[in-house]
């Protein structure tokens, strides 16, 4: 019986979690809930994976209402995926943030903090299951209100201002989606996503639909911070509280990619847009931009922080190219990467996290021969950065295998080129801090630091650990991945 | 040429003569034939080995240069 | 296989402690250093012969640990080196070279037992990697970037061809082949670059005796055999290889018959060496390919016990130039006896492992009927035995001048020398070990009457050539010059006419010139300074943005 109920379990775990949270305004009460509720979250997110795979698509009526009238969770083999990774990088997230929020908030709003991540997830899982068009609308603003928050309780005073500036785009992003969203629903009538692709085929005109997908786009584009659309991240991540960084960084991006890869594949069709528009030239142009441009910009970057965060723009490229793409094989590569990504990522915000709180800074000057003495926290930043570049027998190297595949079959020989040339400018931000890091002789942050605490070190190098293993084992999260680029395409696997 | 080497030079033909008498003694498996023949390796490696000397000696007059190279 | 050893390889071994090495300290990295290659010898003979261990990457069926007969005698001849070398190289201080030592000899491992190309281009380039680290680790940073350019070029010339032949056939299995697509012919050349071909082979004697007097007996072992393991397995008769060869063979002598210092020497022996193999290797029969293997076996022994002899002098007097030796047989007596032992087995006196091997090729040419290539490398060899015979032990050992030994040589140096020692002598008097390990040549006669007459006239008569033409033979500080001329001095020399003809031609593009880097400095500097701030756009910005691709967007899908 309760299996059945599992859709919403998974929302209802953080959403409750995050009152109890609240509610005992107590620190260490707040994070063993989050924690708790965290591991439930992650534990449904699996058995929902499970029975995907064992059922196919699952249908879950909120509340018994019809489609027509209430709303309707659907999950399929692209956002189990995307489920799933949300709950495990929440679980392991928790893990590491203890340490981490006492040193970095202040202690009557530990609580808070926690309340915010819990409400942060539950927005991002039910923007995942969702297949209501409003329903989407309404997660997307729990997620960014408790992830301005989020951003707010940063110690550093530009927080606030970064913050505030997500604030203002965030808001920006969210009309023009709720707009789009309203322009389908005056051709169609209806909010649930199966029911506008049914009346869909219906419409003579497409002029309103094109203005929605615009709309759409730029919208939840904002979200996921698509090149030219991504200057409020570097700052938001930087200065978020080390934990936030690593939760937003894993998966607020990827969920935003989600719900425009499900708009412009199962709503708006698959060749990417009503009336031939070539928006996958668009993201194409844009992609390749993110790749070269981001990436450049992280060499110059001196916080760490931010290296990851420009960083994080330029790999959301990869993935944008991979939806670009419009076939199986780049599909897969672009989910593929952004598995990965998430992964990787976090690992490595959770190993500047640690840095942060041992030696105080997040400065790459300051940070001189840190590796001498933290070996195990940057081994694993140095692991999640060979992942960035793409080095072989490591899972970035996976998925750009798959991307630079699709862009052969799609008859893009010169983007295989580009995703390789732009691979070389990760080579630059990456060699950068390792050297710094490992090579130079140990700085005044570093000579007074330790090795970061075991509670640590164990989610970090769980992440760390699955960038590598995925790297030599590619075929479990590739299948995963295969079958959700199937699925979004429609073409039997 | 000096005492020494003389001697040295003298005995080793007398050793080779020695041993190409030998060799007309026992059985030869000859690949090719003319191997095969009594004291053919002497002959042979006797031009083979001068031959040697003079190729790398000319080579040498040719490619030899005093000093070290310019860039180690 | 995998039940029982799973991933375990010896190269897994030697790689892994290659890795650890530097972390330990005092007697334990002496240990891991000893011990490390007697595990990996070990598991090459544990590893059952068979099918071995292959896994599924990214649609590729990759081979990791492929154990068969040819894999066993190179990983034995890789095995005998790594320990020989460790053993003679545990005095020296340098954890680097140790390391990299031992990442080589893994990598050697490596392509030993590689069942598919992937897996062989991955410890070829862990080969290259752990080869240059050992000259580096000896200071000279330039000769180890001419060498790294150079096993870069032959990797970048691999890959390609392995990609060629991923694509074209989609099989990445290790078969026998032709050099008969442009993508083969890549490859082939990208395996001969390692081996020491022309017109690319003066990277071995430029390199080798960068050296230190340890590094030297890694270097002289694994990639040079590697390559021709790596022959045997893809391109066995391939006709090409038979020419080639003998080019190598011929260089090697001539160049080995004018070189002065004696790593050097010895280098431009081992091309000399690797010819013979090579040579083989087209002839490319079952028996000839078994020869070449042998020969590899043999020539791994006595050259790292050469390479000892040389790196015992340079390390007891600082010197390896023949001219500034000579008389060493009085006060290095255990070094003299190594180096003319080892040197006799280059020169396949009988009753040395050289003459098995030596044989074992000569009579697979003769099989062939590979008339012209039997007298060739006849020739060759007895002109082989003047330089290492007799031109070297005498100019270094017994002739006159006295060079001052200022420090003796470790027991742990002269332990390993003496393994070698007996590892060559003893198969050379009971062939019948050899030919259990290699059976393809039971059929050549070695210890024959005849047969043994012929070899002790060749080396005596080549004998007699040395003492009559001593003087010709007589070493002269210097150097020879070699192809490495086009990339070491042309380039130096050119520059003067190439500025000259600057001056000519160039002002008027010199002007155009500076305005352009001017106009590209002011430019990568405000694009510097657009991307070190980005990220600090004002929030109108970004809004401009989004509202402009929203336009954009519209305006593309109404037109």
């Amino acid at each position: 019986m309760i299996t059945h109920h599992l859709p919403v379990l998974l929302i209802l775990a953080p959403l409750l979690g995050a009152i109890l949270a609240a509610l005992s305004r107590n620190g260490f009460a707040a994070w063993l809930i989050a924690l708790v509720a965290s591991a439930l979250t992650a534990a449904i997110a699996v058995a929902l994976l499970w029975r995907v795979q064992a059922e196919g698509v699952i249908s879950y009526r909120l509340g018994g209402w019809a489609p027509e009238l209430g709303i309707e969770y659907r999950v399929d083999a692209v956002n189990a995926l995307i489920v799933l990774l949300v709950g495990v990088v929440a679980l392991v997230t928790m893990i590491f943030a203890r340490r981490s929020v006492l040193a970095e908030i202040i202690p009557e709003r530990v609580a808070w903090f926690y309340t915010m991540m819990l409400l942060c997830i539950a927005g991002l899982l039910g923007m995942a299951v969702t297949g209501d068009a409003f329903n989407a609308f309404v997660f997307l603003e729990i997620s960014s209100l408790s992830t301005y928050t989020l951003i707010a309780l940063g110690r550093d005073r530009r927080a606030l201002v970064a913050a505030y500036q997500y604030l203002i785009v965030g808001t920006i992003g969210a009309t023009f989606y709720v707009i789009g969203v309203g322009l389908i629903y005056l051709v169609t009538g209806t909010l649930n996503l199966g029911l506008i692709v049914e009346r869909l085929g219906a419409i003579e005109s497409s002029r309103a639909l094109i203005v929605a997908e615009a709309f759409i786009v730029a919208g939840i584009g904002l979200k996921l911070a698509l090149f030219p659309l991504h200057a409020w991240l570097p700052n938001a991540y930087a200065y978020a509280p080390s934990s936030a960084s690593v939760l937003l960084a894993s998966t607020a991006t990827k969920v935003a990619v989600y719900l425009l890869a499900r708009f412009l594949f199962t709503v708006f069709g698959g060749d990417v847009g009503p009336g031939g528009i070539p928006i996958g030239a668009i993201l194409i142009v844009l992609s390749v931009a993110a790749m070269f441009l981001a990436s450049a910009a992280a060499v110059f970057q001196n916080d760490v922080k931010r290296i990851l965060a420009f960083s994080s723009v330029g790999q959301i490229g990869y993935i944008t190219l991979g939806l670009a793409l419009v076939n199986p094989t780049g599909l897969t590569g672009g989910l593929l990467h952004l598995f990965n990504h998430a992964l990787m990522k976090g690992a490595a915000f959770m190993a500047i996290g640690a840095i942060v709180l041992r030696a105080g800074t997040a400065k790459l000057d300051e940070l001189s021969g840190i590796g001498r003495v933290m070996p195990w926290t940057v081994a694993a930043l140095t692991v999640a950065g060979l992942g960035l570049i793409g080095v072989p027998g490591t899972s970035g190297f996976v998925s750009k295998y798959y991307l630079i595949l699709g862009a052969l079959e799609a008859g893009h020989g010169w983007l295989a080129i580009l995703i390789v040339a732009s691979s070389f400018i990760a080579v630059l931000y990456v060699g950068r801090f390792v050297e710094v890091m490992w090579f130079r002789e140990p700085a005044q942050a570093a000579r007074e630091s330790r090795e970061a605490p075991l509670e640590m070190l164990l989610p970090m190098w769980v992440l760390a650990g699955a960038t590598i293993w995925f790297g030599l084992d590619a075929e479990g999260p590739a299948a995963l991945a295969r079958a959700a680029a199937n699925a979004l395409l429609k073409v039997a696997p | 040429m000096d005492r020494l080497r003389r001697l040295v030079l003298i005995a080793l033909a007398v050793v080779l003569v020695l041993l190409v008498v030998a060799d007309t003694f026992v059985t030869h498996h000859a690949s090719f034939g003319i191997d095969g023949t009594p004291g053919f390796a002497a002959r042979f490696s006797l031009v083979s080995a001068a031959i040697a000397v003079a190729v790398s000696y000319g080579w040498g007059l040719l490619m030899r240069r005093p000093g070290e190279r310019a860039d180690d | 296989m995998t039940e029982t050893f799973g991933p375990l390889s010896p190269a897994l071994i030697l790689i892994l402690a290659g890795l650890i090495l530097p972390l330990v300290k005092g007697p334990l990295r002496n240990a891991l250093f000893l011990l490390a290659p007697v595990a990996a010898l070990a598991l090459v003979w544990a590893l059952p012969l068979g099918p071995g261990l292959a896994v599924d990457w990214l649609g590729l069926n990759l081979v990791l640990i492929a154990p068969d007969n040819m894999a066993r005698i190179f990983g034995t001849a890789f095995g005998i080196a790594a320990i020989a070398g460790a053993l003679f190289g545990v005095t020296q201080p340098s954890a680097t070279e140790k390391a990299a030592a031992l990442l080589y000899a893994g990598a050697a491992q490596g392509i030993a037992f590689a069942g598919d190309l992937v897996t062989l281009f991955v410890f070829w380039e862990i080969l290259a990697i752990g080869s240059t680290l050992v000259i580096w680790s000896n200071g000279h940073a330039r000769a180890g970037l001419r060498y790294a350019l150079i096993h870069v070029l032959g990797g970048v010339l691999l890959f390609a061809g392995i990609s060629a032949e991923i694509s074209g056939s989609g099989n990445v299995a290790l078969h026998a082949m032709r050099a008969d697509t442009i993508g083969r012919w890549l490859m082939l050349a990208g395996i001969l670059v390692n081996a020491g071909a022309l017109p690319l082979s003066a990277w071995v004697a430029d390199a080798y005796p960068k050296a230190s007097w340890s590094g030297a007996v890694f270097l002289s072992a694994f990639t040079t055999k590697a390559a021709v393991l790596v022959l045997i397995r893809l391109f066995p008769g391939e006709p090409a290889l038979t020419w080639i060869g003998l080019a190598m063979a011929i260089y090697g002598l001539t160049y080995a018959l004018l070189e002065n210092d004696i790593r050097k020497l010895l280098s431009y022996s081992i091309v000399g060496q690797v010819g013979f193999m090579v040579v083989a290797v087209g002839i490319g029969s079952p028996l000839a390919l078994a020869a070449a293997a042998l020969h590899a076996l043999a020539h791994i022994l006595y050259k790292s016990l050469l390479m000892m002899a040389a790196g015992s002098i340079l390390r007891a007097t600082g010197e390896t130039r023949l001219t500034a030796l000579g008389g060493l047989a009085r006060s290095m007596p255990f070094t003299a006896v190594a180096m003319l032992i080892g040197g006799f087995s280059l020169a396949a006196l009988p009753l040395t492992a050289g003459f098995v091997s030596k044989s074992a090729i000569l009579a697979a040419l003769a099989e062939g009927q590979a008339g012209f290539y039997w007298f060739a490398l006849t020739a060759v060899s007895a002109g082989s035995f003047l330089y290492i015979g007799l031109r070297l032990p005498w100019f270094a050992l017994f002739g006159p001048g006295s060079a001052k030994v200022m420090a003796g040589s470790a027991p742990s140096m002269l332990a390993a020398m003496g393994l070698l020692c007996v590892l060559l002598v003893v198969p050379g008097c009971f062939p019948g070990l050899l030919e259990r390990l290699v059976p393809e040549i039971a059929g050549v006669p070695i210890l024959t009457a005849d047969h043994i007459l012929f070899q002790l006239q060749m080396l005596v008569a080549a004998s007699c050539i040395f003492a009559l033409l001593l003087p010709l033979l007589r070493p002269s500080a210097g150097s020879t010059l070699d192809f490495d001329w086009l990339w070491r001095e042309l380039p130096r020399l050119a520059a003067p006419h190439w500025r000259r003809a600057w001056a000519l031609f160039g002002k008027p593009v010199v002007g155009i010139w500076a305005e352009t880097r001017g106009r590209w400095a002011s430019f990568s500097q405000r694009s510097i300074l657009l991307l070190g701030a980005a990220g600090n756009w004002r929030t109108g910005k970004i809004a401009i943005w989004a509202t402009a691709l929203l336009a954009i967007y519209v305006l593309i899908a109404a037109l």
